[in-house]
Parts: C-alpha cells; structure tokens; sequence
C-alpha cells in the first residue's frame, strides 16, 4: 500500500482523507504503514477528522442500544470496532484539492496519482 | 519585576498561579490531589454546569495557587469544557501551566501540547503512568523530548507520588523566569502561512486585551465558531468583509494546520520514544500479516470455520446422541407408560408432538454450547472482525466495493440488524444492494441449525458438510453481489477506514455470559414457539386420524410435489422447510414430529439417516442456508426500504437462488451415488 513518490510532508490528514476516499476498504494499520506513522497517531488523527466533520463514525446501523436490543443474545459484536467513513464535506474537499492541483504543482503536496 | 521577587508570587502581590491542564484520563486529578490535599474546594464555573477545582499548595513558605482545568482534547471551541479551559488561560494568564500527558499514548496526548504552545504561556509537560509505559515495554527518554520540545518535561508516575515535586519545581522556576521559555511550536504548513499572516494583518490593532493577534488569527483559520462571532463584534463592517472573504476561500486551512500539529507530534515521539518489537501490539502485526491478507487471510478464515464445525461435533455429539437416545428417547418410554390411563390422543401429543418435536431440539444443547463458545472465543480474540474485513477484500476482487462491509460484519450474528446496516450508507442504490445482500449473510441462527441438522444427518461428515455448506454461502453471495451491483443497480463504490481490535486472550466470563445468554434465549424459543409448532404440526400430521400419511399436513404438503421432486425432498421435509420461515429451530422440530413414527433405538438421527439420504440432506440444508432466514428479516427489508416491490423480489431472489442452488446440488450428489438412504 506504501506509494513511492507520496510527500506527504505537512498533509497528514489530507493523506488519510485520500486513503480513507480510495475504492477500498482499510484498517488503521495499513493507514500508519502506508504513511509511516504509528497506528496511533493515525487513530488520534481520524478522531480529529472527525471532530472537524470530514469523517464520520459509522454507527453500525442499530437503531437502538445495545441494552434494549432484542437481537443482543445473538449479536457477536457488542464491541465492534470503530468504522469511519468519509462525510460529503470530505468529499467536497478532496475534488476542491484535486482540481486545484490540477491547476498548478504545489511541490510536497500529495496528488491523486501519487 | 525581578526573578527573584516572582519567587513567591506572580505579579506583586499575588500567589503564583499554576493550572493543570490535560486531557481526560491522564491522571491530572490524581496530581492535582497529590498538590493540594484538603485545602482543595470545588465549585462550578461561572455560568457553567462544568466543575471548577482549585487549591493551595505551599512549598518552601510559599503559596501557590493550583487551578484544575477540566479535561480536554483541544482548545477549540467544540465543548464546554474546552471554552471554559482556554478562557481561563486567555483572561487569567497563569503564570505557568503544567500539562499532564499520558505517557502511553503520548501522540493523543501531544496535541493538546501543540495548542496550548500557540498561547504565550510557560508549560511543563508531566509524562504520567511512566510505569504503565515500561510495563507495555515503550522506551521513553524524557530529556531527548525536553530538548526537541524546547520545555521542561518532567516523568511522573503520579500515583506512587513520583516526579511530582520534581513538576512543582519546574513550573516555579519557569514561572519566576518566563524568558527561559522556548519552546519548538508547531508549524502550519507554507501555503496557509502567508495567509495566516494576511489575517494577522487584517486584524491588526483591533483585538483587544488579553487575547494576542496571533493566536486569534489563527483560531480565525481553523473555522472557531466563537471567536469569529467576537471578530466580527471587534471590527467594523469594513473591516471584517475583507477577512470573511479570506476565510470563506480558505475554508480547508484548518486541515494543515491541523496537519502541521500531527507532524510535528510524529517528530517528536519519533525522537523519544521506541515502540516495543515484542508483546500485544507487533503480535498482533505478526498475525495479520496472515489474518487480512487478500489470499492467505481467505485461506485463514475457511480454515476457521473448518475448525468451528470439527471442535463442535467432535465434542458434542456423543452427548447430544446420548440425551437424545436415552434422556428424550427414555422420557418418552416413562411417560407412554406413566400417562397410560389419558385419553391416547392425548399421550400422543404429549410424547410425539411436545417431546417429539421440542424435546429433541433441547437434546441438541450440548452442540448449542460448544457452538456458541467457539464462536465467542473468536469474538473475544478480535479475530471476528478480521474475518468481516477479509470478506470485505474478497468482495472487492469480485467487484463489489465497500458496501458489504458493515452487513457482513454484522450478519454473522443476525441479519435483521445486518439489513439495518444499510443506514450508514450514503447513495440509494448502495443502501438498496445492501439491504438485497444482507440475507445472504451466513447468520447464527442458520449456523446454528446447520450444525445440528448436519449432525443428524452426516454423523462423522458432519463437519465437513457444515464447513462446504457455510464456503458456498459466502461464494453465492459474493456472485450475487456482483451480479445486483454491476447488472442491476449499477451502484457506485464506498469505502471505510476500520480500527482492527488488538488481539487478546479471550475473557472466560465474557465467554460465559455470551453462552448462556444464546443458550438461554434457546431454551425460551424452545419453550414457546418451538414448542406451539411442535404441536400444531403434530395435530396437523395426525389428523384426520388415518395416519401421517393421509394428514392434512400430507395434503398440503403433496401440493408442493413438483418442487419435492426437483429437490429430492419428501413432503415432510417441504413442511419443515416452510416452518423453518417462523423460526429456524422448527425446522428440526418439525422434521422430528414427522419422522418421529419411523424413530429407531437410535433416536432422533438414526431416524433421519434411516430416511433421508445424503443427497436429499445436502439440498435441504443448501435450501436451508440461502433462503431467508426468518420472517423478522423480511419485516426489516420492508421497514427499510419502504417498498413491497423490492421485498417481494427479494425473497423472490433468495428463493430462486435457494430452490436453484438446492435442485443442483441434490442432482450433482445423487449423480455421485449419494442418492440412496443409507439405512
């Protein structure tokens, strides 16, 4: 998953947007090796996207809690990991990057092609 | 004011005035404890439902002021807690403030650091739980972080009361000389630099004390909603256009700056501080390497679910054979002969319908509770949510992108909220295809009766068929999505980032409480719905009185001839088939019920093995497997998308995949000569 050529530099959280928009589905794992950072940093980093509204915690479609759940005894996953996923404001802005860098070479920003 | 006069108070007059600041669970109150003891009081603070703690510390005849600031985060205006905590630091100016880290989880912890350096404030970074770190065996060195920070960092391990006089001195000695601050601050990065400073320049002279340009500036650019209502109260109409102008073309600048933070704190903790190689977190590394990967995590997953089935019947089994033989079988013998003065028909139904049809599914709790173990074992050890991702990957090889993952993380346990998953996805089509798939997901409860039908039917190959059936499951729905996503709904992609759990030794109560709460909601089903089908489908397969044969049940059941016959099924196991609709259990209830006139010294499957053959079994559990599972997850298609249409062709869908699936593998075992009883 690790992309020669991807600066990323001063763009943590742009770069961890992109992951997060490209066609498949990933763990913070993969995320910290592919941007040589530690599994935390990179867990602090999507709490702060999502404090900023560009991701969203996937709530994992329950409607109700777990408590008043009638499906509890089945459920195996009364403690699911935490899922995000990109919000339209994040989408909005990475196609706002996009066309911007298509504009002009912005040296040690990561591109789309990276 | 010279140093030396600072040394017992801030400005003349006044104690000295150190907060603590921190984020929620690093052990502040604990220091705070440790500094004031008992002349600490709490309050509110003004106008707010936040608490207020505040004490006094002397040291060396000297009076310190000590204010606890609640936990937070940041210094951006998103809660109370934090409004109240950099309103304090802007109005009150302490002389110092000390921050309390957690030294485990220094990159969270290091973020608060880098917005209360952007303040023109001293601070002493307290690394708190040092002891908790070396246990976890991460490598901290204090004085390489004092010198790339630029601030006094002191390691505490604040419940023992170490390092905290230590802390004490260093925010005395910073507070009585402030010049010797220096720290690294983070930097935003070139581009919004000069627009930083163009908002500098346009706010210049218009902010007044005590909050400083610089830090307004770029509280501006980072979009907080408070202090752009005060700029805008600061400055004229003229003024400000300029500035809103600026920020609405700079909407994103909170992202490298936030960005900038997060380098700088990668910096940092990449200088002081070494990562273990060995323990929870590189084990869990090591075994993913395998467990996620696209092929070998596949590999791994079948390879469990092959293990799941072999530990359940070669386990439970023999007990299962034995409460049915001569618990249920012996039950049956004493109360034939206990109730001989009742009405016979009533005997009948006592024996054959309630004992014949619940009582067996009660003799299979000994496959229930190493089923549910095993699968609760697997949970606890994080390695379920490993097995959802690898099916997520697989589907991505197929084509299908994303949306099946929060179904299928779900679904292992029960398709209704796996249909309810479909909410957090954004686009129609990708809600609707998540919605159509969601059934096919191999859930519990059709495990459940996999596992006990195929003990009943394969005895030793129980094993084997369960494992065969569950890869089939996950390969028609992989094609089917394929096919729903690219023919028919020409859906678009989505995609999530997930935090895998570290693996973990499995919690024995845990385990426990999973078991007997699964086993317990059994035993109600058992005792209600269950049973209420064992009877109506004895009653029904006993009258009119002349035998099974000629019931109202058989009649019913000879209508659905044609299909029996594509799928080499009898019209008993058809019934079975349709009453497995309520509830997946009456399934077996029902097959014991009816095939209960046949049972042999060996029970309930000596009967079914007597009756069945192999190649009739495997269509009906394939039947079994890919139709919908119950009427409950119909009635949540319907609620979740709001149309009968789409209901209705999906139940059409799984019952044409089921009836086709089943018809093929019925004519490909008897082609194998797996079409004769084996009795």
């Amino acid at each position: 998953m690790r992309r020669p050529g991807w600066h990323w530099g001063l763009f943590v959280l742009e770069a961890i947007l992109r992951l997060a928009a490209a066609q498949d589905t990933t763990d913070v794992a993969l995320v910290a090796d592919a941007l040589d950072l530690s599994p935390a940093l990179v867990s602090s980093a999507l709490e702060e996207l999502t404090r900023q509204g560009y991701l969203r915690v996937v709530v994992t479609g329950c409607a109700s809690p777990c408590a008043g759940c009638p499906s509890r005894a089945a459920c195996l996953f009364g403690s699911s990991p935490r899922i995000w996923s990109l919000t339209p404001k994040g989408e909005r802005l990475l196609a706002e990057r996009s066309s911007r860098e298509e504009g002009m070479a912005a040296p040690g920003r990561p591109t789309a092609s990276s | 004011m010279s140093a030396e006069d600072r040394g017992s108070s801030g400005e003349a007059g006044r104690p000295l005035v150190v907060t603590l600041a921190g984020q929620p669970n690093v052990g502040k109150s604990t220091v705070f404890n440790l500094l004031t003891g008992l002349s600490q009081h709490v309050g509110n603070w003004p106008g707010k439902t936040v608490e207020r703690k505040e004490g006094v510390l002397v040291r060396d005849a000297a009076r310190v002021r000590i204010v606890d600031l609640p936990g937070t985060y940041g210094l951006t205006a998103h809660s109370a807690e934090e409004r109240v905590a950099r309103d304090f630091l802007i109005h009150e100016r302490p002389d110092a403030v000390v921050m309390i880290a957690d030294a485990t989880a220094l990159e969270r912890s290091l973020y608060l650091l880098a917005e209360l350096l952007v303040l023109p404030l001293p601070v002493v970074l307290g690394l708190n739980m040092m002891d908790v770190a070396e246990a976890e065996g991460l490598e901290i060195e204090p004085h390489v972080l004092e010198a790339a920070l630029g601030l006094p960092v002191i390691p505490l391990v604040a419940t023992r009361n170490q390092g905290v006089a230590e802390l004490v001195a260093a925010a005395r000695r910073l507070a009585r000389e402030p010049g010797e601050f220096h720290p690294q601050r983070p930097e935003i990065a070139e581009p919004h630099r000069l627009v930083l400073a163009r908002v500098e320049q346009l706010i210049h002279s218009r902010v007044p004390a005590p909050y400083v340009e610089s830090w307004v500036a770029l509280k501006l650019l980072e979009g907080d909603a408070e202090i752009t209502d005060m700029a805008r109260g600061w400055l004229s109409e003229a003024d400000w256009t300029p500035v809103q102008a600026v920020l609405r073309e700079h909407e994103d600048a909170v992202l490298d700056i936030a960005s900038g933070r997060y380098e700088w704190i990668a910096r940092m903790v990449r200088a002081a501080v070494t990562q273990p190689r060995l323990g929870q977190i590189s084990l869990t590394e090591r075994l993913d390497r395998v467990a996620v990967h696209p092929f070998w995590g596949m590999a791994m997953l079948l390879g469990v679910f092959a293990a799941v089935f072999w530990l359940t019947f070669g386990l439970a089994v023999p007990a299962q054979q034995w409460l049915d033989t001569r618990v249920v079988g012996g039950l049956q013998q004493v109360l034939v002969v206990a109730l001989s003065e009742w009405p016979p028909l009533l005997v009948r139904l006592v024996v054959e319908g309630m004992l014949g049809g619940a009582g067996i599914v009660v003799s299979f709790l000994p496959i229930l509770v190493v089923f549910f173990a095993v699968l609760a074992v697997l949970e606890d050890t994080g390695y379920l949510a490993r097995a959802a991702f690898v099916m997520d990957r697989f589907m991505h090889l197929m084509g299908l992108h994303g949306k099946s993952f929060i179904p299928l993380f779900l679904g292992f346990g029960c398709n209704v909220p796996a249909v309810m998953g479909a909410r957090v996805i954004d686009s129609a089509t990708g809600r609707l295809l998540t919605v159509l798939l969601a059934p096919l997901v191999p859930c519990s409860a059709r495990l459940m009766v996999l596992v006990l039908l195929s003990a009943a039917f394969f005895g030793k190959g129980a094993a084997l068929v369960s494992w065969a059936l569950v890869a089939l499951n996950l390969l028609v729905l992989a094609v089917v999505g394929v096919v729903l996503n690219r023919g028919l709904l020409h859906g678009g992609q989505a995609a999530f980032i997930m935090e895998l759990p570290l693996y973990h030794v499995p919690n024995a109560r845990t385990i426990g409480l999973f078991v007997w709460n699964n086993t317990w909601a059994f035993l109600r089903k058992a005792g209600s719905i269950i049973l209420l089908m064992s009877v109506v489908v004895w009653a029904l397969g006993t009258f009119p009185g002349k035998g099974v044969e000629e019931s109202y049940l058989a009649q019913a059941g000879r209508y659905l001839a044609p299909v029996g016959e594509l799928l080499g099924l009898d019209w008993r196991m058809l019934i079975a088939l349709l009453s497995s609709f309520i509830a997946k259990e009456n399934a077996i209830a029902t097959l014991a019920v009816l095939y209960g006139a046949q049972a042999t010294a060996g029970g309930f499957t000596a009967a079914m093995a007597a009756a069945v053959s192999p190649a009739s079994a495997l269509a009906f559990l394939t039947v079994t497997m890919l139709f919908i599972p119950c009427v409950a997850t119909v009635a949540v298609i319907y609620q979740e998308t709001r149309s009968w249409r789409w209901t209705l062709f999906d139940v059409a869908l799984l019952l044409v995949i089921a009836l086709g699936a089943g018809a093929g593998v019925y004519h490909a075992a008897a082609w194998l000569a797996l079409g004769v009883v084996r009795a």
